[in-house]
């Protein structure tokens, strides 16, 4: 497989003016913090793969992104992506790249979207062929058609962000970088914009790096997680690796025919609710199985109801921001 | 060129989103209008009470002042919103936007606004500016008109160059545009004078160290015969090529603000 981005110890400070006590210091003091917004990482990136940065506030996320897409410059260590130099290479690496950012808009405000693709059209010297195939691709999978003459001011955030997306791959990039691609959008239009990610990346090969705090979009759409937290990577592997090497214990409810006052299972540590009518068992997974607690209980008591919650990815990472790996 | 059909796209499509806002659009365009003809008039005034101001009439003091305003409207057309004004371009965080484009960081902060509250000052100007010119047009020659395209041209370069260096400052501090208040705007109010009035060091630092008296002071010496001294002369005859390393200067310092900018990222 080729591969589209190679990182190699980078790293990125920001120098941050101290402020401790006098405004007079603050202001004719040069004493500076420096804050290791992203800390000596390595990842390399293969064509076609669907990559989930995750990391909580402040982690790093961004500030790699935007090393990524030419914004920022390094402190140290090296970037190629789709073999530039990224930043000193910044105009041809644009034309190999579509960014999104979720929090603001590409779009020009009082216009029809129409009018903000042709001029991207100019800009990227994206070829007549390649433009209007890719228009009658987003008019069907997008939905623009019927929002095809309103200005984008009169758009809704769904509608809105189906246009965003649009006008970020009108030159075909191979690269896209999504950074909160669904924020603040309903059920309707995320599960729409990830089905048309995961399209792109089918028909087209398209990388995709997304930054999401919405786990849903990452199970959903990345096939890879690199978990970022205080500059330096702490997870990244795939998906589905994730889950079963975190996904150490499940939640059983059971509803009993019988008030039980106590159950000895191996494995399993179990608290009662209404005089033992209602038991929660936290299932060690390293030790035990949910079947066989179930098989355990009803040798017991007659089962009426019962659930069973796995450990969701959101609680995974929840619990690595908390403990550490 | 490539740069100026982009750039005739976005006028156009500037243009068509501003007639959804048709009222402000004129009202503002009358505003500008509006102000600088009551400047104009105020000169008439003055030069009717008083005669001259040193030797200056109405017609001169008009090309003194409209060449600096012409120059400044021009450049302002292009560079004034997202230039002159680059901080709000990066406190609002749009400068990431232009940067992952592929086309120059200047090229799109003109592209992005064009200066239509300017035209208002254009239109205006050039109504006097004619007007004054007709009038003294038995002291003009060939030369004197080919001098003063070129003379506008250097003082729009120069006008351009400042709005372009007070800009890029906002890539070393936030809120630069106060020092722009002080060392540009207010500074430039004594261009629109003859300079001969004022005592000499403000004529010093206004052509030495912040070049605002190129702009027009020297040119209208040449253009209406007042030049005294090898100094004025050369002065005068050399802004389009002060203009021209003015401009050069400014771009130079804006790159390396952008170099700084990313960075540094505080």
């Amino acid at each position: 497989m080729e591969q589209l981005i190679q990182v190699k110890k980078l790293s990125r400070d920001y120098k941050i003016a101290k402020r401790d006590g006098s405004f007079l210091k603050f202001m004719f003091s040069r004493e500076h913090k420096i804050i290791h917004a992203v800390n000596s990482i390595d990842f390399s990136i293969l064509k076609g793969e669907l990559v989930g940065f995750v990391g909580p506030n402040g982690a790093g996320k961004s500030t790699t992104i935007k090393m990524l897409a030419g914004i920022l410059a390094p402190t140290s260590g090296e970037v190629s992506v789709i073999g530039n130099d990224p930043f000193k290479k910044r105009k041809q690496n644009a034309y190999h790249i579509g960014v999104i950012f979720g929090q603001r808009s590409q779009l020009w405000w009082d216009l029809p979207i129409g009018d903000t693709f042709k001029l991207l059209k100019k800009i990227y010297k994206t070829p007549d062929d390649i433009y209007e195939k890719n228009l009658g691709l987003f008019k069907e999978y997008l939905d623009l058609e019927s929002i095809w003459n309103q200005p984008v001011r009169q758009l809704s955030l769904g509608q809105r962000m189906r246009a965003e997306i649009a006008a970020a791959i009108l030159h075909n990039p191979e690269l896209l970088f999504l950074d909160e691609p669904t924020i603040g959008l309903d059920i309707v239009a995320k599960r729409q914009i990830r089905e048309f990610i995961l399209k792109l990346n089918r028909d087209y090969q398209t990388t995709v790096i997304l930054t999401s705090h919405d786990m849903k979009d990452i199970e959903e759409i990345c096939e890879r997680i690199i978990l970022i937290d205080k500059g330096v990577i702490v997870v990244d592997c795939p998906v589905d690796e994730l889950k079963q090497s975190y996904n150490k214990t499940a939640v059983v409810k059971v509803n009993l025919n019988e008030p039980v006052l106590a159950f000895d299972i191996v494995g399993a540590i179990g608290r009662p609710e209404d005089d033992g009518l209602k038991w929660n068992f936290e299932v060690d997974k390293s030790i035990t199985t949910t079947g066989h607690l179930v098989f355990e209980i009803s040798k017991i008591a007659e089962i009426s109801d019962i659930e069973i919650k796995e450990q969701a990815v959101e609680d995974i990472i929840h619990d690595i921001y908390k403990n550490g790996v | 060129m490539e740069f100026l059909k982009i750039y005739g796209s976005y006028v156009r499509m500037f243009f068509k989103a501003r007639m959804e806002y048709r009222f402000s659009f004129f009202s503002g365009m009358f505003a500008n209008f509006y102000c600088y003809f009551i400047t104009y008039t105020t000169f008439w005034v003055i030069t009717q009470q008083f005669g001259t101001i040193e030797g200056w009439t109405f017609e001169d003091m008009t090309i003194l002042y409209g060449l600096v305003l012409f120059t400044y409207a021009l450049a302002g057309v292009l560079f004034w919103y997202n230039v002159l004004h680059l901080e709000q371009e990066i406190t609002s965080g749009r400068l990431d936007g232009y940067l992952i484009r592929p086309m120059g960081l200047i090229k799109q902060l003109v592209c992005s606004r064009f200066g239509d509250t300017f035209l208002g000052q254009i239109l205006v100007t050039l109504i006097f500016m004619i007007m004054a010119i007709t009038r003294i047009s038995y002291q003009m020659t060939v030369f004197s008109y080919i001098y003063l395209i070129l003379a506008v041209l250097g003082g729009v370069l120069i006008q351009a160059g400042a709005m372009i260096l007070f800009g890029s400052l906002s890539f070393w501090m936030l809120r630069s545009n106060a020092l722009a208040d002080i060392l540009y705007f207010d500074l430039r109010t004594f261009v629109h004078y003859p300079l001969s009035i004022f005592p000499p060091f403000i004529r010093i630092i206004l052509t030495y160290v912040l070049p605002w008296a190129v702009i027009n002071y020297y040119p209208s010496l040449i253009i209406l015969h007042k030049v005294q001294t090898t100094e004025e002369f050369i002065l005068g005859i050399l802004s389009p090529v002060i203009g021209i390393l003015f401009f050069l200067l400014s771009l130079f310092v804006f790159n390396r603000g952008l170099r700084h900018y990313s960075g540094s990222g505080s």
